[in-house]
């Protein structure tokens, strides 16, 4: 009886979520076994693992493997970082912080499209104002997004910039939920700042900072806007990154089902990761 | 009540019989459009039919116009085709052949230039469009530069010869280094972006090696030794002369150097020239640049036309005004607002000349301009040869390696798209 | 006596230096936000002239912003944005109240409903336009919305399944003795007290939806683009216009900065699924 009336409750949530996830979903994978084509819009033939396998022969392809698996980790490790140390920073007593709290919770709430848009303004090679800046100390600006060797990390820089201001406060958070008593134990026994956080701080906070891995992870594997307002995956194919790569596959290749078999296996990238760290942060103790 | 439904519905169908014909087309939001807008009047009063443009962004109309050709009755009457899609609609069997109705009505297509005809017009022998305007591509350049005395004096100094209008891909090369060595400015401003930007470009290098990307019958010709040397010659340019982020610019960022004044040359389309020549917009360089063919002879053509979908319900009163709009008397009078002539008639009229006396050098731009090649999957193949182009330019791959490899992706998709075996 | 001092001295250098890095993270984000409102602010031609210049000021990019296709965005971003959350919180709070109280599906919705969190978009965008092309649901607010709840849904039950556990359960037994239905409990009992996380989820919604990019450009059209639409065909269309383009950010933003604040408490504890309070 009671069970009934828990399922009626929940019922129309998971219609709504079985018609506009679950359906695509299973569609996906039909499509990802078909040959569907925009000229050819039909499911059959069925193609099998056609497209799984031609993707793992496609050089292109496993290079967007290659660069969206060090960009992840290039970003969420810069943002974890520096994220850590804004959050050290604004846990310690200090005048003024709700000034810098408002302002530092600011660039995770634009969208990803206007922090791009900003940046490509900042980081213009002639108008922009880094490029002005640089050339009155001497220094001649690199070619931020048009230099194959900067590209990558010019957008790493731009999307770290806009992730840690979301890092750094759910690790203040996580500070702020920590239990006092180990830190004043550590205190008493005449610990430095330093070996006070290396050896009480950082293990307590060990789940906190799982989590914020494996969110940031998932968040930077599906990197897109970044790509499609800056550099459109070159100079050449530099920052040619997975999402992007899939989309292109999709309405310039026209092939949905060779697009929805590589975005499968973006997905399987995902759920590796996602695992391994799950199984590293909170599985050993 | 279900009597009293058919009685309405009666009366609707009765109503809307004797109502006006109205045609709908999906437009472009350019200047080319406008103009026609302003002329619309008058074809209503000729023949008591009403248009109505629905304008829009670029980046919107293939995939509105495509749902609307895979509809059982398209909600648009006519329509201007881009000649990037001039391959794919007619052979998806979504457009009119439309040589039943030239005939019909005696329009007369001689005054077509045949490389118009070509991009837009005939497909596979069939005649699906009429040209509507061109946007080829050609050589904007800075004439001042060229006369400079110092300059002058150093080029004879270096290459014993004289400075001028280069006339082959390999002057120009080195003319454009020459300039950014000497004359304080990029040698030419390369939109060299991934893509569309930077394949469109590369083309015309190609086209202007006196290459090409595949013969008649599909065959790849894109890494013969003059395709591999056009772009040994494009790396060349923009990795010795190009603007500073060349590699990461686009058509805006080109206009924007060219109009400060940094560049001596672009390579772009020739509807550039009036913009650039704008003493209000570009008062640095205003009256000092001037358009010529793309050094070789052969550019890229660019260019629309106009088409009937396969599914219109109004395809006579279509016909009616693409009769009226290509006519003499309207095409001369779009010509002297502004319009991109695709045809002899008005590239030599006299009063058009004297308003636009660049419009000779726009003829023989598109009497020599080429096409890239146009089928099913144009736009992969710009996204392809885009990026083998672009790792060239990077440093990435060599000339050799990346020409061979942007040939193989264009065999792919020719295979793709059932051209060859 | 001089230790304590000493002590004194270490601690007010310790906050010095704390204010002094947190006064340069501070910088480090809002120099780029200050200098794009600058740019927002003066004529287009001077805000990217080099050096850089400080007037005259004006107010005219953001009403040409909004007179152009972008005003027509920021409509669109509000009913789409505003509809998938007045569509999707309430079907949101049943289905995480069922999760809470009546542990419906178990640890499989669960967790199917946590998993929905990974997937790329991409994996979903191509199929649903696939859908939509068929349904003929593109270029219209109805099949946005729907491709919205995707994400939202899952996002905003599971953070009212961690309210509702959150409140006693007194209430609603009590309510219950009294002889009221299960829907009456909701309504009358359980939603009025949690009306701060109604709040908080149906704000974070809408700051998910305002901000969502690829479902946008894939399924909309010119008759319902969004802002990130608008936004980044502001830059391929007007290449340099970097007034104007500054202005759209700018506008894009405020309304999102303004919720947030009103959901402060809230937004860790959101954003985390929970997992941090």
């Amino acid at each position: 009886m009671r069970a009934r009336v828990g399922v009626l409750f929940a019922s129309p949530g998971v219609l709504v979520l079985a018609g506009v996830v679950a359906f695509p979903l299973v569609y996906a994978l039909l499509l990802s076994f078909s040959s569907y084509t925009f000229l050819k819009p039909t499911l059959t033939p069925f193609v099998g693992l056609t497209h799984y396998v031609e993707a793992f022969h496609d050089p292109y392809f496993l290079n967007a493997v290659k660069l969206t698996t060090l960009y992840a980790f290039l970003t969420v490790g810069m943002s974890l970082l520096v994220g850590l140390s804004i959050a050290v920073l604004l846990f310690q007593p200090a005048p003024g912080k709700e000034l810098y709290y408002a302002v530092i919770s600011i660039p995770m709430l634009i969208a990803p499209v206007g922090v791009a848009l900003i940046w490509k303004m900042i980081l213009h090679p002639e108008l922009g104002i880094v490029t002005y800046i640089l050339s009155r100390l001497g220094m001649n600006a690199p070619d931020f997004f048009g230099d194959p060797h900067y590209a990558l990390f010019t957008l790493a820089l731009v999307d770290t910039w806009q992730q840690v201001s979301f890092v750094a406060l759910v690790l203040l958070a996580g500070l702020r939920s920590l239990p006092k008593e180990p830190l004043e134990a550590a205190l008493v026994d005449g610990a430095s700042f330093f070996q006070r956080f290396r050896l009480v701080t950082l293990p307590l906070l060990r789940p906190v900072i799982g989590v914020v891995l494996i969110l940031q992870t998932i968040a930077e594997l599906r990197t897109y806007d970044l790509v499609y307002v800056l550099t459109r995956g070159g100079p050449g194919a530099a920052t040619d990154l997975l999402a992007y790569f899939i989309y292109r596959k999709a309405f310039l290749g026209l092939d949905l089902g060779g697009a929805s078999a590589l975005a499968y296996l973006l997905l399987f990238l995902t759920l590796g990761l996602v695992i391994f760290y799950y199984r590293r942060v909170f599985q050993e103790s | 009540m279900k009597a009293f439904k058919w009685l309405l519905a009666a009366v609707l169908v009765l109503g809307m019989a004797q109502a006006q014909v109205v045609l709908r087309a999906l437009m472009e939001d350019v200047p080319e459009t406008h103009i026609i807008q302003k002329l619309l009047p008058d074809f209503e009063k000729k023949t008591g039919i009403k248009v109505e443009f629905e304008t829009v962004q670029y980046g919107a109309m293939h995939d509105k116009l495509v749902s609307q050709l895979l509809a059982p009755e398209s909600s648009y009457d006519f329509l201007e085709v881009d000649f990037l899609w001039a391959g794919e609609f007619p052979a998806a069997g979504w457009l009119e052949p439309l040589e039943p109705y030239v005939e019909k009505s005696g329009f007369d297509l001689s005054p077509y230039l045949p490389s118009m005809l070509d991009l837009v017009g005939y497909y596979k022998g069939k005649l699906y469009m009429v040209p509507m305007y061109n946007y080829a591509m050609g050589l904007i350049y800075r004439t001042d530069l060229l006369e400079d005395p110092q300059l002058k004096a150093k080029y004879r100094e270096l290459y014993g010869k004289d400075l001028g209008l280069p006339q082959t891909l390999a002057d120009y090369v080195q003319t454009s280094i020459f300039m950014k060595k000497y004359a304080g400015v990029a040698g030419a401003a390369m939109q060299g972006q991934r893509g569309d930007p930077n394949f469109m470009e590369f083309s015309n290098y190609v086209f202007g090696n006196g290459g090409d990307f595949a013969d008649g019958s599909w065959h790849v010709t894109l890494d013969s030794p003059t395709g591999e040397q056009a772009l040994d010659y494009y790396v060349k340019n923009i990795r010795q002369a190009a603007q500073k982020g060349a590699l990461n610019a686009n058509l805006d960022d080109t206009y924007r150097e060219m109009c400060e004044g940094r560049a001596w040359s672009m390579i772009t389309y020739w509807w550039m020239l009036p913009q650039i020549n704008d003493s209000a917009k570009c008062p640095k360089v205003a009256g000092k640049v001037n358009l010529a063919v793309m050094p070789g002879s052969h550019g890229v053509n660019g260019g629309w036309g106009w088409a009937i979908p396969r599914n219109s319900a109004n395809k006579e009163a279509a016909w009616k005004f693409i009769e009226w709009v290509e006519s003499p008397e309207i095409i001369k009078k779009r010509a002297l607002m502004g319009h991109a002539p695709t045809r002899r008639d008005a590239l030599t009229d006299p009063d058009v000349l004297a308003k636009y006396p660049y419009y000779s050098a726009v003829l023989k731009i598109l009497e020599g301009a080429k096409k890239v090649p146009i089928f099913a999957y144009t736009a992969e193949m710009e996204d392809v040869i885009g990026r083998e182009v672009s790792q060239a330019a990077a440093g990435q791959k060599d000339v050799k390696a990346a020409i061979h490899d942007a040939a193989k992706g264009l065999y792919g998709l020719f295979k793709k798209a059932g051209l060859v075996k | 006596m001089g230790e304590e001092s000493v002590m004194r001295k270490q601690r007010v250098l310790a906050t010095w230096i704390t204010t002094g890095f947190l006064v340069l993270v501070t910088l480090y984000f809002l120099l780029p936000l200050l200098w794009t409102l600058r740019t927002a602010l003066l004529p287009e031609g001077r805000a990217y002239a080099l050096p850089p210049e400080w007037g005259p000021w004006t107010l005219a990019n953001f009403a040409a912003v909004l007179e152009g296709s972008f005003g027509k965005a920021f409509k669109n971003s509000l009913i789409v944005a505003g509809s998938t959350v007045l569509v999707g919180l309430p079907i949101s709070a049943m289905l995480g109240f069922a999760m809470a109280r009546y542990k419906t599906g178990g640890e499989p919705l669960r967790f199917s409903v946590l998993a929905t969190q990974m997937l790329p978009p991409i994996v979903l965008a191509l199929p649903l336009f696939a859908l939509f092309r068929a349904l003929g649901l593109t270029d219209t607010y109805a099949g946005l919305v729907l491709a919205y709840l995707a994400f939202t849904l899952p996002f905003m039950s599971w953070l009212l399944m961690g309210f509702f556990q959150g409140l006693p359960k007194e209430l609603e037994e009590a309510a219950f003795v009294d002889g009221a239905t299960p829907m009456v409990v909701f309504t009358k009992v359980v939603l009025p007290l949690s009306a701060p996380g109604l709040f908080a989820a149906g704000v974070l919604g809408f700051i998910l939806a305002w901000n969502e990019f690829l479902f946008a450009i894939l399924l909309t059209g010119r008759d319902t683009q969004t802002i990130p639409v608008a936004l980044a065909s502001l830059m391929t269309q007007r290449g340099v216009l970097f007034a104007r383009v500054a202005a759209g950010v700018v506008l894009s933003v405020l309304p999102v900065m303004f919720l947030a604040r009103v959901v402060d408490r809230y937004l860790v504890e959101g954003l985390t699924f929970g997992a941090i309070k």
